[in-house]
């Protein structure tokens, strides 16, 4: 949604000057209309099961392949989101020994977690692409009705790792920028851990809320 | 090959890790990697992309995403309320009122949802207002709300029994039926404890109890029968063989868009924020599984579950002693981490002793989650508690906590039962042969 203020972020109201300041609201604009497209792919995904169910049961007539395309749209869907609930802070940690340390420590923990993120996302993405290499060089075939060519489902699903590389290398760059700023309010709130009350606002019910409170609020 | 003592070091290592604030998923990953490097050299990494794809691009993990997209339209769609209000018509009478209602809309939001953490919050935003005026226990509302809403994971559809079932590749099916009579005695168990305490001590539900308004109670009972024909959908065509977990999963996708458009919920707006949700929290899911595959993987090289075995069979315990101790391993790490997390990083380890102990892999898979349940609710990490305290907005967490004591009891002796006869746990889904 264009105009939401969720979506505009601290950052919004800083003068420009760094970076990560100018990519703030353009990032999680972008992760968040890719995260609407993977949704209505599994929304999609879960529709045409049902039909298929219907047309089964009813008329005995199956579809092929329903079931062959549900574990590609996972396999999508996962690797579009990483970068999504990286972005939104939804990645579990444990923050027992976060609420315990000063400011400081808890910033620099914050980077600390952010960059092996990171770097966990560029070694997925690593070897997602060795997987699509291989693919490519057996021109390997899905054994099954549809006779899918891997590499089409293959190909998605490395771009959603291109995804969250991506978002991870910005949230390193953000953390790092706050943290030299000592804008450790900020960093808590961009990269830290979701707060109880924000989980609660995630799962509670107002749809005008949207996503909005794991997102940076302006 | 690893020993005894390197296997214990290499847990000890992810404990501090995942305390010290790292996501968990990195966690599982660099720990597996590590593992794989410095046990059998670098080569070995070689084929991650192609394990990475083959573990998720799966048709039956497809039900995590499709119950998570489930339960948000039921939350968004005013679901909670009505079965709420349904539900206190009929239960306000027995001693104890409305904390029965807490109990009994927790266990039917759990039939429809896969999240304790979830139907937390829902019924605790349900709940609360209606209990304001009436002069209840907080501590008694509060424990009653964070306790029952902990059948979410327990009381199929469970996300947490899918994952079971996926890292241990048990079949999802006979796990959902398995939890379920577990799930109904827990309930019932909860609701006897109200009503003991409620006749030893009245004053727990305030002056009089307070009765809500009884007109049209009838017409109310039809709030009840959208949510049971998912769960009968769901539960009847897993067990009479017409649907698997993840079709039955999409049947609950579009039974529930279309309560959504009967209560006028529906909009562009509402679908947006639950699908929004719905990515967030599969791939948060999703990027532990991974680690927990490749963690998995790791072990299996490095012969941990052998090691583990030999292990135990040496200490030449009873198996009961061995159970007890597994409880208490279980309650002490609940303390400190996510009860998602603790049953993913824990199963591995876990897994090959029960096997050597002779337990049915799906009774425990009803165990561990039932061990999950009890995470949610020990502090100092216990989400339940921090979700009830949040929606409650007043008063302290320690309320929460003392209410929860008394519904923890009952937990424990649900463990033991179901430890003394499994077949609480088994029949249902021997009775299906599955």
């Amino acid at each position: 949604m264009p105009g939401n203020p969720h979506d505009t972020g601290p950052g919004a109201a800083r003068p420009p000057g760094s970076v990560s300041d100018a990519l703030l609201a353009p990032m999680h604009a972008l992760l968040r209309a890719i995260a609407l497209v993977a949704g209505y792919a599994l929304l999609a995904q879960a529709v045409a099961t049902f039909i298929e169910i219907l047309a089964r049961k009813l008329f005995n007539y199956s579809f092929q392949g329903v079931d062959e395309i549900g574990g590609y749209v996972l396999a999508i869907v996962a690797s579009f989101g990483f970068g999504y609930a990286a972005m939104t802070r939804s990645h579990t940690r444990v923050d027992l020994v976060l609420h315990r340390v000063a400011p400081g420590i808890r910033a620099l923990i914050h980077l600390l977690a952010t960059t092996i993120l990171a770097l966990i996302a560029c070694g997925m993405l690593w070897y997602a692409l060795q997987a699509f290499r291989e693919t490519l060089a057996y021109q390997s075939i899905a054994n099954s009705p549809l006779e899918t060519p891997i590499w089409i489902p293959q190909s998605i699903w490395l771009a959603g790792f291109c995804v969250f590389a991506l978002a991870g290398l910005f949230l390193v760059l953000r953390a790092a920028q706050l943290f030299a700023r000592r804008d450790y309010q900020s960093l808590e709130h961009e990269v830290g851990t979701a707060t109880p009350e924000e989980e609660i606002d995630a799962l509670a019910h107002d749809p005008g809320a949207a996503d909005g409170p794991t997102e940076p609020r302006s | 090959m690893i020993g005894i003592g390197g296997i214990v070091i290499g847990f000890v290592v992810i404990l501090v890790l995942l305390v010290s604030g790292l996501h968990v998923a990195a966690v599982m990953i660099l720990t597996a990697i590590g593992g794989i490097v410095f046990g059998l050299g670098p080569a070995m990494l070689a084929n991650l992309g192609n394990m990475m794809w083959a573990e998720l691009n799966s048709f039956i993990l497809t039900a995590i995403p499709l119950y998570i997209l489930m339960g948000e339209i039921l939350v968004h769609s005013q679901v909670a309320q009505r079965m709420y209000r349904a539900l206190a018509d009929w239960l306000t009478w027995l001693p104890g009122g409305l904390l029965h209602t807490n109990v009994a809309a927790s266990t039917a939001f759990a039939a429809i949802s896969g999240s304790s953490v979830a139907t937390a919050a829902t019924i605790g935003t349900v709940a609360f207002p209606t209990f304001r005026a009436q002069r209840y226990n907080e501590s008694w509302v509060a424990g009653s709300i964070a306790s029952g809403a902990t059948l979410g994971i327990l009381i199929p559809p469970s996300i947490n029994l899918i994952i079971y079932g996926a890292i241990t590749e048990t079949s999802i099916g006979a796990l959902f039926l398995a939890g379920f009579v577990p799930g109904l005695l827990l309930a019932l168990l909860f609701m006897l404890t109200i009503l003991v305490a409620a006749l030893l001590k009245p004053s727990i539900t305030g002056a009089g109890g307070g009765q809500l308004g009884k007109d049209g109670r009838i017409a109310r009972l039809f709030d009840l029968l959208a949510p049971l024909f998912i769960f009968v959908v769901i539960i009847g065509g897993i067990y009479q063989g017409w649907a698997t977990p993840t079709e039955a999963a999409a049947i609950g996708v579009v039974a529930s868009l279309l309560l959504a458009l009967i209560n006028r919920k529906l909009s562009f707006a509402m679908l947006h924020s639950v699908l929004l949700g719905t990515v967030r929290v599969t791939a948060m899911i999703l990027l532990i599984l991974t680690g927990a595959f490749i963690l998995n993987f790791s072990m299996g090289l490095l012969g941990v579950p052998e090691q583990i075995s030999s292990f135990v069979s040496s200490l030449d315990v009873a198996p009961l002693t061995l159970i007890v101790c597994i409880v208490l391993f279980y309650l002490l790490l609940g303390c400190f981490l996510d009860a998602l997390a603790m049953m993913i990083t824990t199963i591995p380890i876990m897994f090959p002793i029960i096997l050597h102990l002779g337990y049915d892999p799906v009774w425990f898979g009803v165990f561990v989650v039932i061990m999950c349940e009890l995470a949610l609710l020990t502090p100092p990490v216990g989400m339940n508690l921090y979700v009830v305290q949040g929606v409650r907005k007043s008063g302290q967490l320690s309320d929460v906590m003392r209410g929860v004591l008394p519904f923890f009891g009952a937990i424990l002796a649900l463990v033991a039962l179901i430890t003394l006869f499994p077949m609480i746990v088994l029949w249902l889904p021997r009775a299906v042969g599955l």
